[in-house]
């Protein structure tokens, strides 16, 4: 009898918190819906009038109010929504110094320093739309956060306030996965002013290979003539790595001085160095390198054959003819790679050169 | 002089939303589509004389994508169209295969509205007296 009424207390026991959680699970679920139909509500209101200040018909003020009226999420995430994908640089600076004293906004801002990591992601994408010259040191602190989703948002409030924090960005560009550098070079693309003068210092060939090889790599996606100057001076390091990322950068770089450069590398004992040459020179159209390209689809890499022979192609003309001339040489391998890549389409052409 | 038709194709609501109300701040006439079949069929049909349609043409459509149908106007239907592609993606490799293939501009999202609306009406003066001839 004792057992069985034990049983009974352990069932209804297990019987409530399952109810519980059932129960908490659909209030979660009906919390959720709810807020979103409050945000999406505040969406469309804001959205008008968006679009009516996005043509100078209406005043920012006249956001700024509407905003003061919402929740602080609604509010919040209304202007993040529409922001990011509706507003360029210039019209974010613009509404702003507008939004930032306003009272929701330091209450997201204010979670910034919360041990809640989805409120410091919060604070964060706020601070990449409304962040002042004031918010440095929040910014620099997320930009460390333990949550990889918080630093990656953090990237472009730093980049946005420039300064430090671009130092700091640029410093941390080494330690950062691929995909996360590539995230960085899109926001620090945003401020190219800001950001290159921080980059040229760093372009030294006394720096270490594995920093040297992030800022080179930085130089190149901001395709900036000033530091792509630089980066060709290290055409020559003694480390092979750095070379190739030289190549790889200088594949944005079009001017003459450029083009010795190249072939020189085209040269180079490393065959990765070699393949990323051949690339940069098809990036830039050289018509003045068709004949050492043509000599390197026989190269004994399959990757500087491969790409000798789209360079040729992208080169067109002069380059195409180098090709279909290949392709009726001795040499099997040169022969196998320029008859692939001449059936290439123009459009497959740019699109496998990128890749 | 018959005046240009203008064309805007996006999946995206609020940016065709946004368009719709800058264009008819402008009163320049359009049609909109959210599909990429649906306006791939639709500019395919479009009558081969008078002058050529002007076409703001998002990358990133259900159904063909912006690049393909590019790609397909350009061969089958040369010097109807001038085209703009929008796009998410600012990749150079992105906006040279838009170009290569027939578009007369590329502009990356999020793009400046009053600017492509000048862009727009432009382009809609050079459709209506450059004599029908686009580069798609």
């Amino acid at each position: 009898m004792l057992s069985l009424d034990v049983l009974a207390v352990a069932l209804g026991i297990e019987g409530a918190l399952i109810a519980g959680a059932l129960g908490g699970l659909v209030a979660l679920r009906l919390w959720l819906i709810v807020r979103t139909r409050q945000v999406d509500a505040g969406v469309r209101a804001l959205e008008p009038l968006l679009h009516r200040w996005l043509l100078d018909d209406v005043d920012a003020t006249a956001i700024v109010l509407l905003l003061r009226r919402q929740r602080p999420h609604v509010a919040f995430r209304s202007v993040a929504r529409l922001a990011t994908a509706y507003l360029t640089f210039e019209r974010q600076q613009t509404l702003a110094p507008l939004l930032r004293g306003e009272v929701w906004v330091q209450r997201v801002l204010g979670r910034g320093r919360s041990v809640f990591w989805w409120r410091r992601f919060d604070a964060a994408r706020l601070l990449s739309i409304v962040g002042g010259p004031d918010d440095a040191d929040l910014v620099a602190s997320l930009l460390f956060d333990v949550a990889p989703a918080v630093r990656l948002v953090a990237i472009d409030a730093a980049a946005r306030l420039g300064g430090r924090l671009v130092d700091l960005e640029l410093e941390s560009l080494p330690a950062r996965q691929d995909a996360v550098q590539q995230y960085q070079f899109a926001a620090l693309g945003r401020h190219p002013a800001i950001v290159v003068e921080a980059l040229l210092p760093r372009l030294a060939p006394s720096e270490p290979a594995a920093k040297l090889n992030a800022w080179i790599d930085a130089a190149g996606a901001l395709a900036n003539p000033v530091a792509l100057d630089r980066v060709r001076a290290l055409g020559v390091h003694a480390d092979a790595t750095v070379r190739l990322h030289v190549a790889r950068a200088l594949r944005r770089h079009a001017d003459p001085e450029t083009v010795p450069v190249l072939l020189a590398l085209l040269a180079d004992d490393d065959w990765r160095v070699r393949a990323q040459a051949a690339r940069a020179l098809g990036a830039l159209r050289v018509a003045a390198a068709v004949e050492p390209l043509a000599a390197a689809v026989h190269d004994r890499g399959w990757w500087v054959r491969y790409r000798s022979a789209l360079a040729l192609a992208q080169i067109g003309g002069e380059g195409r003819t180098a090709l279909l001339a290949v392709s009726r040489g001795p040499d099997p391998m040169a022969r196998d790679m320029s008859a692939l890549v001449a059936g290439l389409s123009s459009a497959a052409v740019v699109e496998m050169s990128e890749v | 002089m018959a005046s240009p038709s203008l064309v805007v194709a996006t999946a995206d609501p609020s940016l065709l939303r946004l368009l719709a109300f800058a264009l008819d701040q402008l009163r320049l006439p359009y049609r909109t589509f959210t599909s990429g079949t649906a306006v791939l069929d639709a500019l395919l049909n479009e009558p081969r004389t008078g002058p050529p349609t002007v076409v703001v043409l998002d990358v990133d459509l259900p159904g063909v994508d912006g690049h393909a149908i590019l790609e397909r106007l350009g061969v089958e239907r040369p010097d109807s169209f001038l085209m703009v592609v929008l796009s998410s993606h600012a990749d150079e490799s992105v906006q040279v295969r838009s170009l290569l293939a027939g578009a007369l501009d590329h502009l990356a999202k999020p793009f400046n509205v009053r600017v492509l609306m000048a862009k727009l009406q432009r382009w809609s003066a050079v459709a209506r007296y450059g004599g029908g001839r686009g580069p798609c």
